[in-house]
């Protein structure tokens, strides 16, 4: 049922993908299945080290998921700028016209690191096809993650689920509070963004830091609201997905930023990127170094084939890296990171202009634009564009950092209400929240990453 | 515990229902503009021979009363040329007498960014007029009007409880009643409208000309293919706001509107931006009041009359 559920859920946006996310499944099934039946013939001794079929089977796993990766979302702009830098003519290497498949970092990502689990012998490969299908394909978070891991997910679709009445009302009431994020807070601050993004060089340098400190906000209501979404379906179902943000606006240092942001991405890189980089000399701080401008440029450009995404990462991998410094302060020998954490107010100041800065190449359409906004902030130009019913979208801010910040280490302001009100209460707020929904909703918006 | 919790939920559910089932009727049942001009083309659709197109500036502009020939305005805030295009060829069939339509051109229309697929009016198009503007197969949920604009249809709602905004919108749809409008509340005081902010569109948009061309020449096409006769109308704005327009975007849009006198030449333009028209004629700045819209659809009247 759910992998008739997921396919229906996917095959609606276009059902000529269907086939790819099936043949995905099938190539890294088969290549779990391939690295387990190596590691058998090894136990039985049939070969001495790490078998040489086991190597195959994940190059192959390796080589499809980059390769359709490569294909659907990098060719195009690998060509043009190839064509760039080589001053080719327009004739000689054509460009695909081809759709990104929705999801398609997302569930690639999650059969890389299957494969690579099993190769590395961290999970046993999945002998149900039935089940492996289901974990690739999972619709609550298919299109926009959270990505999660075989060891984690896998084992719940091989399990009897049971309905459970306290996970399932907390599944609505996360979906409620996703969907406020989202609809509310996220496509009422996109309003203000798209007005000023649209033409960065008529509005002054305050409003456009303005567009910017809100196109933040927006982002992290539209991403959480949609993996809020996602965990709460799932647990409908009797699921528990991965945790995806954790106020990562209260993080004091960009390193603290991304293991509260897009955790399950953060991690992703950190494990089969970051890691594999610098384990061979680990006291290296020259590898450390190289190894976070290396994750987070690919970090940046998983979020798409733009200079725009590439520079976002490079920014962020080098102030990460210069977090790493240490520093002797009163005879200690600190990281900038941790002098930060010890002082929030100057680790969220400095963590507020790094992400001003990270926002301007996350949102611009190019690097142009990038460098009108950049140059509009240092502009003297005077207020004359700002509409203040358009300012007043940050209104809808106070009740996202109100809730949130009362709540600060549940999942979601919802979370646990039956404890502290009783069932009249808790509907009234339920129903004002609706409320909200229904009638500040902004002008209907698709999830941002969804492109991703 | 699954049937409690299905129960309880259903239970929960039941008066969100309930209330967006009772807007959605209140909508459909408080007097409108579509709703009037939906029922007047249900009534008049054999007679039909004169069809509005266009966005407010027309809307307001261009009263069917005072047209000598049977005419519907079915222009509207926001309306962009493909939608112009998409009433016009949908409703074609279901007009047997139309022979001419009329279209708006204001300096800032081809800059203004077309609306999206999704455009909330759509709904309203496609439940009022049976025409599917969605470019893609129609869902039960696309005819919903309360939850296609619940901001729209709130304020909407509260106005219609207001005994003091009573809206009148006649037989076709137009609205009568311009006491509310900025010129009006400034009792036309000249010195006051003067001060009043001038809402001006000056921004350019290279995308937005080059989709609204196209879906302006495609609109000029099916007239000719059609054979029926077409009006731009370029509709009076004050002093203040003719000479508050971007340069460039005048430029543009008079050398496209030639361009499109050369390709059509049977086309015919009536331009009254800078015209005499009194403080009392506007709602403001760029839009006529129900006075103005008497003189000017005249004009236009007896330019459709003229042979040439």
């Amino acid at each position: 049922m759910i992998l008739g559920a997921s396919y229906f859920f996917y095959g609606f946006w276009d059902w000529r993908f269907l086939f790819l996310i099936f043949t995905s499944a099938v190539v890294d099934y088969a290549a779990g299945r391939w690295i387990a039946q190596a590691r058998k013939q090894q136990l039985e001794g049939q070969e001495d080290k790490q078998p040489r079929q086991a190597k195959y089977a994940l190059y192959l796993s390796l080589a499809w998921n980059l390769g359709v990766l490569f294909v659907f979302k990098y060719y195009n702009f690998f060509i043009d700028n190839f064509k760039a830098v080589f001053d080719i003519s327009d004739t000689s290497f054509s460009t695909l016209d081809v759709i990104i498949p929705v999801g398609l970092s997302y569930y690639t990502f999650q059969t890389i690191s299957y494969t690579v689990d099993v190769y590395q012998n961290k999970i046993k490969a999945s002998d149900n096809f039935l089940q492996f299908l289901c974990f690739v394909s999972f619709f609550p978070q298919l299109v926009a993650g959270p990505i999660e891991r075989a060891g984690r997910l896998l084992p719940q679709f091989a399990k009897n689920r049971i309905f459970d009445t306290h996970q399932a009302k907390d599944g609505l009431r996360r979906i409620l509070w996703g969907l406020f994020k989202k609809v509310v807070i996220a496509d009422n601050l996109g309003v203000a963004v798209t007005v000023i993004y649209a033409h960065p060089g008529d509005f002054s340098s305050i409003e456009i830091l303005y567009a910017t400190a809100l196109f933040f906000f927006q982002l992290y209501c539209d991403f959480s609201g949609y993996t809020d979404i996602a965990v709460g379906t799932a647990k409908l179902f009797g699921f528990k997905l991965s945790e995806n943000f954790k106020l990562p606006y209260l993080a004091t240092s960009v390193s603290s930023f991304w293991d509260r942001w897009h955790i399950s991405l953060s991690k992703w890189v950190r494990d089969y990127l970051y890691i594999p980089i610098v384990k061979y000399n680990k006291k290296s701080r020259a590898l450390r170094f190289i190894g976070l401008i290396i994750t987070m440029t690919a970090m940046g450009l998983w979020h798409g084939a733009s200079w725009t995404f590439v520079l976002f990462g490079v920014t962020q991998g080098l102030v990460m890296a210069v977090e790493l410094i240490r520093l002797s302060v009163h005879g200690k020998k600190k990281t900038i990171r941790q002098l930060l954490h010890q002082y929030p107010f100057f680790g969220r100041i400095h963590l507020y202009i790094q992400i001003l800065i990270a926002m301007i190449f996350f949102r611009a359409e190019n690097i142009q634009v990038a460098w009108t906004v950049i140059q509009g902030i240092f502009s003297t130009a005077e207020w004359s564009s700002f509409d203040w019913i358009i300012g007043a979208k940050i209104g809808v801010l106070i009740i996202l950092l109100g809730a949130e910040s009362l709540t600060p280490k549940k999942l979601h302001p919802f979370e646990g209400l039956e404890q502290r009100f009783k069932a009249p209460v808790r509907w009234m707020i339920y129903y004002i929240f609706i409320f909200l929904i229904v009638r500040y909703g902004g002008p209907q918006e698709t999830f941002i990453y969804f492109q991703f | 515990m699954v049937k409690k919790y299905l129960i309880r939920t259903i239970l929960f559910l039941l008066p969100v229902v309930l209330i967006l089932g009772a807007l959605e009727l209140w909508v459909r049942n408080t007097p409108s503009s579509p709703k009037t001009i939906a029922s007047y083309l249900h009534n008049e659709s054999e007679n039909l021979e004169v069809l509005v197109l266009g966005a407010s500036q027309n809307q307001a502009a261009i009263h069917p009363e005072f047209m000598s020939r049977p005419t519907i305005n079915m222009a509207s805030g926001h309306q962009d040329y493909a939608e112009d295009l998409t009433l016009l060829s949908q409703l074609k069939e279901r007009l047997p007498k139309l022979n001419t339509v009329i279209l708006s051109m204001t300096f800032a229309h081809l800059d203004t960014p077309p609306n999206k697929q999704e455009f909330w009016k759509h709904a309203t198009f496609l439940y009022y007029y049976n025409v599917n503007a969605y470019g893609r197969k129609v869902y039960a949920k696309d005819k919903l009007l309360f939850l296609s604009n619940p901001s729209f249809y709130s304020n909407d709602i509260f106005t219609s409880l207001t005994p003091m905004n009573v809206q009148d919108f006649g037989d076709y749809g137009y609205f009568e009643n311009a006491i509310n409008s900025p010129f009006a509340k400034a009792n036309f005081d000249p010195q006051g409208i003067d001060d009043f902010p001038l809402s001006i569109f000056n921004r350019e948009n290279e995308d937005a000309v080059v989709q609204n061309t196209i879906a302006f020449k495609k609109i000029l096409a099916f007239c000719k293919e059609q054979q029926l006769k077409t009006l731009i109308v370029l509709t009076p704005v004050t002093k203040k706001h003719y000479d508050h327009r971007n340069p460039k975007m005048v430029a543009r849009r008079d050398a496209f509107l030639k361009e499109m006198m050369e390709l059509y030449p049977e086309a015919l333009i009536l331009d009254a931006e800078q015209s005499d028209y009194a403080l009392t004629d506007f709602n403001n700045h760029n839009h006529l009041s129900p006075q103005g819209a008497e003189r000017f659809t005249k004009e236009i009247d007896l330019q459709l009359q003229s042979p040439n």
